[in-house]
């Protein structure tokens, strides 16, 4: 799941902070990550030494970010085992017999709740 | 050795015991299996004579070489006693030519007509060295070639004719060297004269040749008559020699002619015999007193062997063999009594092989069966071990699976009884998971009610049950089923309806509860 | 299961122990026999069948060893026996562990690999002991197989007793038998007087001298004149051959030398001759005693001088003394092999057995300290005269080896048989003339040359 969250996911970070994106492909709901400041930001780097520091910390700082947003996603994403596509709780159907996103439901004429 | 019976016998009334481990039985049936084939064994080794004396075997060994050599010796020495008498007869006849009826006497300070005999007698001796299986031939007149010598009265003119290079007794162009008698004739011949040659032969060193003179003559053949073993003066040789009268016409003894059987001759003729218990040495030499003395007669090869043949051998008796002693060791031995006087003492033939040889090949012997039949338990023991071990493995694998309760999923043994007994277990196990005589009523009231509600369930309700019994956390459910953590919660609180359960705690209780009464399928 | 654990070691250790006493008490009980072929002694009391039966008594029970000697011949029977055995001809004897040969024999082998290298059984400090030259007279193609037990020299012998009668009878002196120009002369002065003693009967004269090996007259003879005997394979016959060839043949001719075959000792002993050149180990078989044809006997007096030579040659005299070879069979038996040559060859033991057999020792230490102790001891007068002559011989002489040539035996059977022959032809021819004709004997000394010359290059 992660994994193919971390494959949509889109990357919104400038260089104060660090912010993620992801959209549900049914409704177009654009989700976001929440946003994580730069422990560095706005820290002026006096040297160019002290620049490659920063970049590397920046870099580091931003995959933890990214993780985290991972993780944050995955309460409110689905993927669906019929069309393989990732929909927000609000597209994804509680069916009987397979849960499934709103998309294919309606094709297949199954019921359901959505998650939310 | 007692303890160890009782060992034994401890173990049999445990084995009678239920407690006695199923391998541990299988090895002491194994063992006490080995031990009657090993008693079989014995038993039949014993029957066959294997351990019935080597005494008897030695005794069997010597009595064949005994067999085979003494016939050959009574042949060669019958042989060679013909031969013998036959050219006392062709002398004869050369005298009777030679000197028509003066005795051989007459011709005493006639050197020509020595040189003249001599030559005659040449080929007639030339011929019986070369046809009998001797060394050497001599003959010996009464005559002498110069009666006015200082020594004249023990000098005899005659011919003396040995082998030189006695390497190989059979060998066909033996070089004949010139041991006595006129040089004349050995050139005449090509023959070189003998290191010790002499033109006649000293008589007070020839044992009998006064006593064959002095007698009267019915019978050649019993004239015939051995010397002891002589040393041949100068040289480093020493000889039996036969000496037989050379009679004339009308039966006075004119002179003695004989066969030399020498000791490298008669070794070479009877080389030692490398049986299974060591060196076996033939001996021919007269036995006085229980002595058997080896001085006055032969030996033949003594390779690998320590016997002197000097020595003098106190015989003993005994049942299978007799046992000589003497400077040069003990030795064992069978003899026989052959045809011929030395010394008016009976000569024998013996078979001799050394004690300690005999003695180290015995002890040799035993300790190959003793290390053979210990390898041989030793390898049966280990083989049991092995059996009993491979045996009992599955049985062990299948109470192992039992321990640790997953009896259901185990494979087959491979032994019917054993998949019997495990079939049985699981029916068992299932059945008491079923039945309720386990639980209290109520308890089990609620356990089926919770079965039944579970029955309504969706497939994906099911599924993330199965997850929860497998004892997965929310998240890693999520994870698995590529859902939100919001849709599982939105199923969870489906189920909890659907089985009337209040919390997760409550669910995961229950599950607990049906996994232990091994109930857990019904769920599913 | 944990008391059979502790009881099967125990019976596996006493069973080991079992079979380890076996086997070592084996190898003690029955000796390794080995056989050898000798020619110290021939028929006689052979001093080294003494030593072997002293070896056999001490070292050899000891170790286990015992020798047995299964010949006792001359170096020629030796060599046909060893060739027949080694081609495993019918009915020859099985090869023995040691004998007795030349290095010039075991060039003729068919397979010289049949023998032991004594260099992978004696250490290097073992073969240092050896006089260096003897050691290299014993290597044939790089192998040291022939080992050196004694070596033996050629030496005069005189029997005195008789030489004295004809010297006060002719005048003839011992000092003419000094050089081989006198010695021949002196034996045609001989043949002349013993002719002379039985008027009555033509071409009775006895010989004076006997020579063990003609081959070896020559051969030295040649070369102590500065020049080669041989020609590659073959006899060079050259100019000093016919200096050597002349004196010789004339003293054979007038039959002052024995033309029979066998040893020097032969006719000595019936007194047929009265001087000759032989092996110094011919001391065994000379007897002190002479038996003439009436059976009559004379005790007499051996003398021992150092060989003749040529006046204008260099004093050179031929070495001999043949070596031990030992024939490949199994570890131990050429182990117990070695074991006694190696006994044979301590000093103390080699010069004993030198002495006693009329041989020098071949270890340096037995020639320094040994040998004169030895020869102290002596006794016996023929062997005191012998070391006397050795003693002369030593510091006066070259000692002359015969080269390593395949064909050599063979060279020297064929010469020894055709000049005995050659000069037979002319004595006989000489003595059908009368015996007495001085420009026949020269005529017929170059004819018989050439006649020789023609038969020998056959």
């Amino acid at each position: 799941m992660k994994r193919i969250i971390a494959g949509y996911l889109q990357d919104d970070s400038d260089e104060g902070q660090f912010w993620f994106s992801l959209t549900c492909v049914e409704c177009g709901t654009v989700w976001k990550s929440t946003p994580i400041r730069f422990s560095k930001a706005g820290v002026p780097s006096p040297t160019e030494a002290k620049q490659i520091v920063f970049r590397t910390l920046y870099q580091r700082e931003w995959e933890q970010a990214r993780e985290r947003a991972i993780v944050e996603a995955a309460h409110g994403f689905n993927w669906c085992p019929l069309c393989g596509r990732l929909v927000c709780n609000r597209c994804f159907l509680i069916c009987d017999d397979l849960d499934m996103c709103r998309t294919c439901a309606e094709d297949l004429h199954e019921r359901g709740d959505p998650v939310a | 050795m007692w303890k160890k019976l009782t060992g034994l016998k401890d173990q049999f009334h445990a084995a009678r015991g239920q407690s006695v481990g199923m391998q541990r039985r299988l090895m002491l049936y194994w063992v006490s299996m080995i031990l009657a084939v090993f008693a079989a064994l014995l038993l039949v080794l014993s029957v066959a004579g294997f351990f019935s004396g080597s005494d008897q075997k030695l005794n069997q060994a010597l009595i064949t070489e005994q067999n085979n050599v003494s016939v050959q010796l009574a042949q060669q020495l019958g042989t060679l006693t013909a031969q013998g008498v036959a050219l006392s007869s062709q002398i004869t006849n050369i005298l009777d030519d030679a000197l028509y009826t003066g005795a051989v006497s007459s011709l005493n300070d006639q050197g020509d007509r020595l040189i003249a005999l001599e030559r005659q007698l040449f080929t007639p001796l030339n011929a019986a060295i070369q046809s009998s299986p001797c060394n050497g031939v001599f003959v010996i007149l009464d005559a002498t070639t110069n009666t006015t010598a200082p020594m004249a009265g023990t000098s005899r003119a005659g011919l003396y004719l040995r082998f030189m290079n006695l390497s190989n007794k059979s060998a066909v162009n033996q070089d004949i060297v010139y041991f006595r008698g006129v040089p004349e004739v050995a050139r005449e011949n090509q023959l070189e004269l003998h290191n010790r040659w002499n033109l006649e032969f000293d008589i007070s060193r020839l044992p009998g040749y006064t006593r064959l003179m002095g007698q009267t003559v019915t019978r050649l053949a019993d004239s015939a008559y051995w010397t002891g073993r002589v040393h041949l003066t100068d040289t480093w040789e020493d000889a039996f020699l036969l000496l037989v009268p050379i009679q004339a016409s009308d039966g006075t003894v004119q002179g003695v002619c004989g066969i030399e059987l020498g000791d490298l001759y008669f070794r070479l003729s009877y080389p030692a015999y490398q049986s299974e218990f060591g060196s076996m040495v033939t001996v021919l030499a007269p036995m006085s007193e229980g002595k058997l003395r080896l001085s006055q007669g032969m030996t033949g090869g003594l390779e690998r062997t320590y016997l002197s043949n000097t020595d003098t051998l106190a015989v003993k008796e005994g049942k299978y063999f007799n046992t000589y002693e003497g400077e040069s060791g003990t030795f064992l031995g069978v003899h026989t009594k052959l045809n011929l006087e030395i010394n008016e003492a009976p000569v024998y033939a013996v078979t001799l092989i050394a004690q300690d040889s005999w003695a180290t090949a015995t002890a040799q012997r035993r300790t190959v069966w003793i290390l053979s039949s210990l390898c041989f338990l030793l390898l049966m023991l280990g083989l049991s071990f092995y059996l009993s071990r491979r045996f009992v493995k599955p049985i062990f694998q299948s109470f192992r699976a039992i321990q640790e309760e997953n009896a259901l999923e185990s494979e087959s043994s491979g032994i019917s009884e054993v998949d019997a007994l495990m079939d049985f277990i699981r029916s068992k196990s299932q059945n008491q998971a079923i039945g309720k005589s386990g639980l209290p009523p109520d308890i089990a009231e609620l356990f089926n009610t919770f079965a039944q509600r579970a029955e309504s369930l969706t497939a994906t309700e099911r599924n993330i049950l199965r997850y929860y019994a497998d004892g997965r956390e929310i998240s890693e459910v999520a994870e698995l089923a590529y859902i939100s953590i919001h849709t599982v919660r939105k199923h969870n609180a489906n189920m909890y309806q659907k089985l009337g359960v209040g919390s997760r705690d409550e669910l995961m209780l229950y599950l607990e509860l049906f996994r232990r009464c091994g109930r857990l399928d019904e769920l599913f | 299961m944990k008391r059979w654990k502790t009881v099967l070691p125990l019976l596996l250790l006493a069973a080991l122990l079992l079979t380890c006493s076996g086997c070592g008490k084996a190898e003690g009980e029955q000796p390794v026999s080995i056989t050898i072929w000798h020619v110290y002694g021939a028929q006689t009391d052979s001093p080294l069948n003494d030593l072997i039966d002293e070896f056999n008594g001490t070292v050899g029970k000891e170790e286990g060893i015992r020798v047995e000697v299964t010949m006792v011949s001359n170096n020629k029977n030796i060599y046909e026996d060893i060739l027949a055995a080694a081609n495993q001809d019918p009915g020859a004897p099985e090869l023995p562990d040691i004998f007795v040969a030349y290095p010039k024999t075991v060039l003729n082998l068919p397979d010289e690999n049949i023998l032991v290298d004594y260099t992978d059984y004696f250490t290097q400090e073992e073969l240092d002991t050896f006089v260096p030259a003897f050691l290299e007279d014993g290597m044939v193609n790089g192998r040291l197989v022939v080992l050196p037990v004694a070596k033996s020299t050629e030496l005069l012998y005189v029997n005195k007793t008789a030489f004295d009668r004809f010297s006060a009878a002719t005048g003839a002196q011992l000092s003419d038998l000094e050089t081989w120009d006198g010695l021949f002369e002196t034996a045609c002065d001989y043949a002349a007087w013993t002719d002379s003693q039985t008027p009555d009967v033509a071409g009775d004269s006895t010989a004076l001298f006997v020579h063990d090996f003609h081959f070896n007259y020559f051969q030295v003879g040649v070369e102590s004149l500065g020049e080669s005997f041989f020609d590659g394979e073959k006899l060079a016959f050259g100019p000093m051959f016919q200096r050597v060839w002349e004196p010789y043949a004339r003293a054979a001719i007038s039959g002052g030398l024995w033309l029979q075959g066998g040893y020097a000792t032969e006719p000595l002993r019936t007194g047929e001759s009265i001087v000759s050149v032989a092996s110094s180990a011919s001391v065994l078989y000379f007897s002190d005693q002479v038996t003439y044809a009436n059976n009559t006997s004379e005790n007499v007096e051996l003398l021992v001088q150092p060989c003749p030579v040529f006046r204008e040659g260099s004093r050179t005299v031929m070495q001999r003394g043949a070596g031990m070879c030992t024939v490949r069979s199994t570890p131990d038996r050429e182990q117990a092999a070695v074991t006694f040559l190696k006994w044979l060859t301590e000093p103390a033991c080699n010069a004993r057995f030198a002495v006693s057999a009329g041989y020098m020792p071949t270890t340096q230490e037995a020639f320094d300290v040994y040998l004169p102790q030895e020869i102290q001891s002596l006794t016996d007068p023929k062997y005191t005269a012998l070391y006397d002559a050795y003693a002369k011989t030593q510091p006066a002489y070259e000692f002359y080896v015969p080269p390593q040539m395949e064909s050599y035996q063979d060279l020297e059977a064929s010469f020894e048989k055709n000049i005995r022959l050659c000069m037979l032809d002319a004595r006989e021819a000489y003595l059908q003339a009368g015996g007495n004709d001085q420009a026949l004997l020269e005529q017929l000394v170059q004819e018989s040359l050439i006649q020789f010359q023609q038969i020998m290059s056959r």
